[in-house]
């Protein structure tokens, strides 16, 4: 590997190349304004079409840093809506179940209004006892909602007509022919941090911290010249990003390795290979042996051979948030296959369980006031270019209010 | 009905009874309740077959398996949590002391919490 230096934030002179203050981590005014700035305004992912393959279908999630519960639904018409899971009555969340068949209506348990899929009201309990005139919008709250290769994303609060796939461009085409339909297994973890979100991105934006965080682990399936890694490819894309990592020149597989190989490859030693085993990825060239994609403001789509990983990343408070982690494969068709996925999962788990350490021993920190600033190298690109996006959000909302 | 523990091929890993463990979480347990000498008696023992037994339980439909094959897959995958422990980190837990229990396992294609 080329030892490069300084090459690649000179292609992006808006982001600058200064240290980045820590106070927007640890601020809780700023996160206030990052709840409305960001993520009202953006489209946000909020699952996949598998969970709702027919009509009637529903999920609910809660957006706490949105402030709402929200519904999803495949409607009779094969449409997938959101709605706020809130009844227009007296405000109780309409739908308690997290997930399951709306056979009629979504009645809800507080006094019996009930909605159809589309969300019309159609059933108003004691209708001739209510104030209400005739002309009030008594339906559910819809929300736009938009659907890119099997991903389901809503935005809260739309600025303007940029349709989702617009706002994913140039990710969006890049990625069209990734197999994201064959990879349906989708194991997940949770994990709730006390950590501001940005942090907790910053650490998964850059490959260069390997060969030292995991050195017991991961290390080993990467390149680095010597302790030095240099991304097989780091784009900022918008405020979207891009980065991946070059398999090791030579990569001898552990004896546990060896024997889950034999059935595939999976969230693990995949950082090592660029062959696909099971899915039709001829079409989907990865720049490197794992790319990942930061899809702004709170998702990462790690690529692989056979397997990608989703972290979305969502906040509580300024110093609080839950990162979800979704490891998708193709389901297993017998036991090699399972041993082989449970292998590479546990060796993710317990190498993002070395990621996890540093987001609380980093903010734990942040509020002394020792530092002000942190500094970004050239291999953190995109971690510039995100922050850099969430500045522009704030500075757009600024502008919003003072009429600009 | 089959009494057997273990099909009958595999009973030499009847003494490792105790890895056959139904859940990661229970897994994760069973690691970090174990000493490293432990850990590492199941893990070489288990190695030992591990191709043997992929390939006989491959003969079986996943969902459908009968209790003693059921009990082997178990404890294949209990191969599958203690790799880290064994190859990477040379111990149990975490060099770090991080409690890997945090990360919390959520059912295979359910809604997560959030």
């Amino acid at each position: 590997m080329e030892l490069t230096h300084k090459t690649r934030t000179e292609k992006y002179p808006e982001l600058g190349t200064d240290p980045l203050p820590i106070e927007p981590c640890v601020d809780p005014d700023v996160f206030k304004a990052e709840r409305e700035a960001v993520f009202r305004r953006s489209w946000l992912n909020v699952g996949r079409v598998e969970l709702v393959p027919e009509a009637g279908d529903y999920f609910v999630r809660n957006i706490e840093v949105c402030y709402t519960s929200v519904l999803v639904v495949r409607g009779r018409d094969n449409a997938i809506r959101a709605f706020h899971n809130m009844c227009s009555h007296r405000a109780n969340q309409v739908v308690w179940k997290k997930r399951g068949k709306c056979r009629g209506a979504f009645v809800c348990p507080f006094h019996g209004w009930a909605f159809d899929t589309r969300g019309k009201l159609i059933n108003m309990t004691d209708k001739e006892n209510f104030f209400t005139g005739p002309d009030a919008n008594l339906d559910m709250t819809e929300i736009q909602t938009d659907v890119w290769n099997g991903f389901i994303f809503i935005r809260l609060k739309p600025q303007d007509d940029q349709t989702l796939e617009e706002y994913l461009e140039p990710v969006s085409t890049s990625l069209k022919d990734y197999p994201f339909a064959e990879l349906t297994r989708r194991e997940w973890y949770s994990i709730d941090e006390k950590v501001n979100w940005k942090v907790l991105l910053d650490a998964q934006l850059e490959g260069w911290h390997v060969p030292f965080l995991h050195r017991d682990s991961l290390a080993r399936s990467t390149s680095a010249a010597g302790m030095l890694l240099r991304h097989s490819v780091l784009e900022a894309l918008g405020p979207h990003g891009l980065l991946g990592t070059d398999p090791p020149p030579v990569f001898n597989p552990t004896p546990v390795g060896s024997a889950s190989m034999k059935y595939g490859i999976g969230a693990y030693d995949a950082f090592a290979f660029t062959e696909p085993r099971r899915t039709n990825a001829e079409k989907y060239h990865l720049r490197g042996a794992m790319n990942l994609y930061f899809i702004f403001p709170n998702v990462i789509m790690g690529l692989m051979r056979d397997c990608y990983w989703m972290y979305n990343v969502w906040p509580l408070a300024v110093d609080r948030t839950v990162w979800e982690i979704g490891v998708n494969t193709v389901p297993p068709r017998n036991a090699g296959e399972l041993f082989s996925q449970e292998y590479n999962k546990i060796g993710l788990r317990d190498t993002l369980m070395e990621d996890s350490a540093t987001h609380e021993k980093v903010q734990q920190v942040l509020k002394s006031g020792a530092k002000e600033h942190f500094h970004f190298q050239d291999e953190e690109l995109a971690l510039r270019n995100f922050h850099h996006a969430v500045d522009a959000c704030l500075a757009a909302l600024e502008d919003n209010k003072n009429g600009a | 009905m089959n009494q057997d523990v273990l099909p009958t091929a595999f009973t030499e890993l009847e003494p490792f009874i105790d890895w056959s463990l139904g859940s990661e979480a229970e897994r994760l347990e069973k690691r970090l309740a174990s000493s490293m000498e432990e850990i590492q008696a199941f893990y070489t023992a288990m190695l030992g077959r591990i191709e043997e037994a992929l390939e006989y339980l491959n003969g079986f439909p996943l969902d459908r398996l009968p209790e003693p094959e059921q009990r082997l897959l178990n404890m294949t995958l209990s191969l599958a949590e203690v790799w880290v422990a064994v190859e990477l980190y040379k111990r149990p837990d975490h060099p770090f002391g991080l409690d890997m229990r945090r990360f919390v396992p959520g059912e295979a294609n359910s809604v997560p919490p959030v």
